[in-house]
């Protein structure tokens, strides 16, 4: 699985510390031969003006005892000046000098007179420039060591003090920039999180299209998925009205044939009766393929259904077609928040098909009942009719097995109901009667989320 | 009783008209929505059977049409899907009583019948009219218990005046519900079958089940129980 957006931002973060690191080792070192080449020039300068100060006499070399720079005139203050016999030894040194072990430095010869030389000591204790001079042009005129050290000590002094600076410098950049990435992240990750939220509610069912005030490169993508969401329910709506045309294309020459042999079956031969089975298993066939191929069932980007609003609806539909019946106690009992996750023609059909079935075999009474339960809705419809055999339960279920031929129908409700229930992924079950309820008590569980209003409603009706 | 039949499929149609005629009812056509729309706002129709699937107005959207025009007559539909919602759509929409396709022709006039009952305000088939029984599902009357022969038009005659029993019904209502929209109006033919009506039903005259209300029309006299 690759990487989450945050994990990728995490460890960008975690690799921050070593660029810090490495740019904070580069810039230690340029900084130390900076220090180095700037300490050498001054050195060199020094050198020079050493030179500059230096009176040659008929007795030799003459040095001032003291120089402008202070350093020199102070005992072990790091900074020393001297010159040097042509053999090696000391003619002049500064006052600095003095407790320094002078002679067993090497001196820093340079094979011609006038030319420069800087460099470290052997045991890079001092950084030291000098420079040979002769004053005089004879030939054998002495050449004189011009020599001025710095211990090294000064320069690691320097250099401690700017890594100081430069780790504290370092340590507040990579705090910003954490502080800045993290805004960053925040900034970026932000409105994909957004849209991620809204495909959640959108698969809950909570809204039905992503919103578009997002930034340009995301609300491309949005717009896409809207796109998708809305292609898919045009698809179905065009299926179902597909379907609609095809029953209709189907049933309508059934009809006619069925009309016909109603006509030729006043002779009753066997085959017109034979004729009228045929017709009628392939009426069954069409009518039960159809039902089933119009469940729209468990799918992605679904929306909640009101649950009471559909039974109210089918109760509606069933007081006008079973008025004039038997007088039968209805009573209708669901809670407000009752919501189906799944389609509302697919409710109506589960819920219709039960309540027709519970009144044309109710004695008496007839009672619906829906609720949320932790696992999905509870649909229960109950009648006290003759009920069914749990033994033929199984058998209900299948299409075209009617279990009473007192009322008329085409036996595919209860085939159709299970057949629905299943593609939703939830269970019909058959409870056992009660000496209130001794007819079918049929549960049904189905896929639920709670609608918005928390108001219960319940109600009875008698017909 | 005067049917208007909206049916686009001609086959069908003729089987339905020729069934619905054949059991005395007058039928009317249409062929399509705006036609049966048309009609129905026009005609004092007793029933309507409309399928839902015509074209140029869709079923649902005529019985609309005529529920908003506060046309009052009961509608059965006939629709090839037979799913709850387009069940519940259609008596939403106002139709009475739905069949869904293929149908038994007995259904169909079973339903029928029962719409144009409970219409009436009879809960029953079977109608007590003083000395008179009538089965409305079998279309067959029995006075004192001894079945009387009608004929289709004779039965569908006196069926209207029993459901309107006490009241004048004037002859050019009985002309509008007993007969299609192509009858001669002017043909005295109504009175031929009252004639006929009151020799079977009172041979010597003296129970007077059937009165003629001079420029009013007809008036059925003996008590109608409508519940039984």
């Amino acid at each position: 699985m690759p990487l989450s957006l945050k994990a990728r931002v995490g460890l960008f973060a975690l690799l921050f510390p070593f660029f810090l690191l490495a740019t904070g080792w580069v810039l230690y070192f340029a900084n130390q031969k900076s220090l180095e080449r700037v300490h050498l020039e001054r050195l060199s300068a020094t050198v020079y003006h050493l030179l500059a100060m230096a009176e040659s006499n008929n007795d030799g070399l003459w040095l001032p005892k003291t120089l402008a720079d202070e350093r020199f005139n102070q005992v072990q203050s790091g900074l020393i000046a001297l010159v040097r016999y042509p053999e090696g030894a000391a003619l002049w040194t500064s006052v600095s000098a003095l407790g320094s072990d002078i002679e067993s430095l090497r001196p820093l010869r340079s094979d011609q007179p006038g030319v420069m030389k800087t460099g470290w000591t052997e045991d890079r204790a001092f950084l030291q420039a000098g420079m040979s001079a002769k004053f005089s042009e004879l030939p054998d005129a002495p050449i004189y060591q011009f020599e001025v050290l710095q211990k090294s000590q000064l320069i690691r002094e320097e250099a401690r003090a700017f890594t100081t600076t430069l780790t504290l410098g370092l340590v507040i950049v990579a705090g910003l920039m954490l502080v800045f990435l993290i805004v960053l992240a925040y900034c970026l990750l932000r409105p994909l999180q957004s849209v991620s939220a809204e495909l959640g509610r959108i698969e809950k069912g909570e809204q039905s299209i992503v919103s578009e005030v997002y930034p340009r490169e995301i609300s491309l993508l949005t717009r896409a998925l809207n796109q998708v969401i809305d292609a898919e329910r045009k698809q179905r709506e065009r299926y179902r009205h597909s379907l609609g045309d095809l029953a209709h294309s189907l049933k309508t020459p059934l009809a006619i044939m069925r009309g016909e042999l109603d006509q030729l079956s006043n002779a009753d031969t066997t085959a017109t009766t034979s004729l009228q089975q045929q017709l009628s298993h392939l009426n069954q066939v069409v009518t039960y393929q159809l039902k089933r191929a119009s469940s729209a069932g468990e799918r992605l980007w679904l929306q909640p259904t009101a649950v009471e609003p559909i039974v109210q609806r089918v109760s509606n539909a069933l007081s006008k077609l079973l008025h004039h019946s038997k007088a039968i106690k209805y009573q209708v009992s669901v809670a407000g928040n009752v919501g189906f996750l799944g389609d509302e023609s697919d409710f109506m059909e589960i819920a219709g098909n039960l309540i027709e079935n519970a009144f044309k075999y109710a004695e008496t009474k007839v009672r619906v009942s829906a609720g949320m339960m932790a696992d999905g809705l509870e649909f229960i419809v109950a009648d006290d009719g003759p009920g069914i055999p749990s033994a033929h339960w199984m058998q209900a279920q299948q299409r075209g097995i009617r279990l009473d031929s007192r009322t008329t129908g085409q036996g595919i409700g209860l085939a159709v109901v299970a057949e629905l229930v299943s593609s939703y992924q939830g269970e019909i079950t058959l409870l056992s009667s009660s000496s209130a309820w001794p007819g079918a008590n049929i549960k049904v569980k189905l896929p639920a989320k709670a609608m918005p209003q928390a108001a219960t409603a319940g109600q009875t009706e008698e017909h | 009783m005067r049917i208007l039949l909206v049916e686009d499929e001609e086959l069908l149609r003729g089987q339905l008209l020729g069934e619905l005629s054949a059991k005395g009812y007058a039928v009317d056509i249409a062929n399509n929505g705006l036609d049966a729309a048309f009609m129905g706002k026009e005609n004092p129709y007793d029933l309507a059977i409309v399928d839902i699937g015509v074209p140029e107005l869709d079923g649902i959207e005529v019985i609309k049409q005529w529920r908003k025009n506060e046309v009052g007559f009961p509608v059965l539909i006939l629709t090839a899907r037979g799913h709850w919602q387009d069940k519940v759509v259609g008596l939403e929409a106002g139709a009475d009583d739905y069949l869904v396709k293929p149908f038994h022709l007995a259904e169909l006039m079973a339903r029928l019948n029962a719409l144009l009952r409970r219409t009436a305000g009879f809960s029953s088939a079977i109608v007590q009219a003083g000395p008179l029984t009538v089965d409305m599902t079998a279309k067959s009357i029995h006075l004192r218990g001894e079945p009387v022969e009608l004929t289709a038009f004779e039965y569908n005659t006196l069926e209207y005046l029993i459901k309107r029993a006490g009241q004048a019904v004037s002859k050019s209502e009985l002309t509008e519900h007993l007969y299609a929209q192509d009858f001669d109006r002017d043909s005295n033919v109504i009175e031929v079958f009252i004639g006929r009506l009151r020799k079977k039903l009172d041979a010597n005259g003296s129970a007077k089940p059937i009165s003629t209300l001079r420029g009013l029309g007809y008036r059925f006299n003996w008590p109608v129980q409508k519940t039984t």
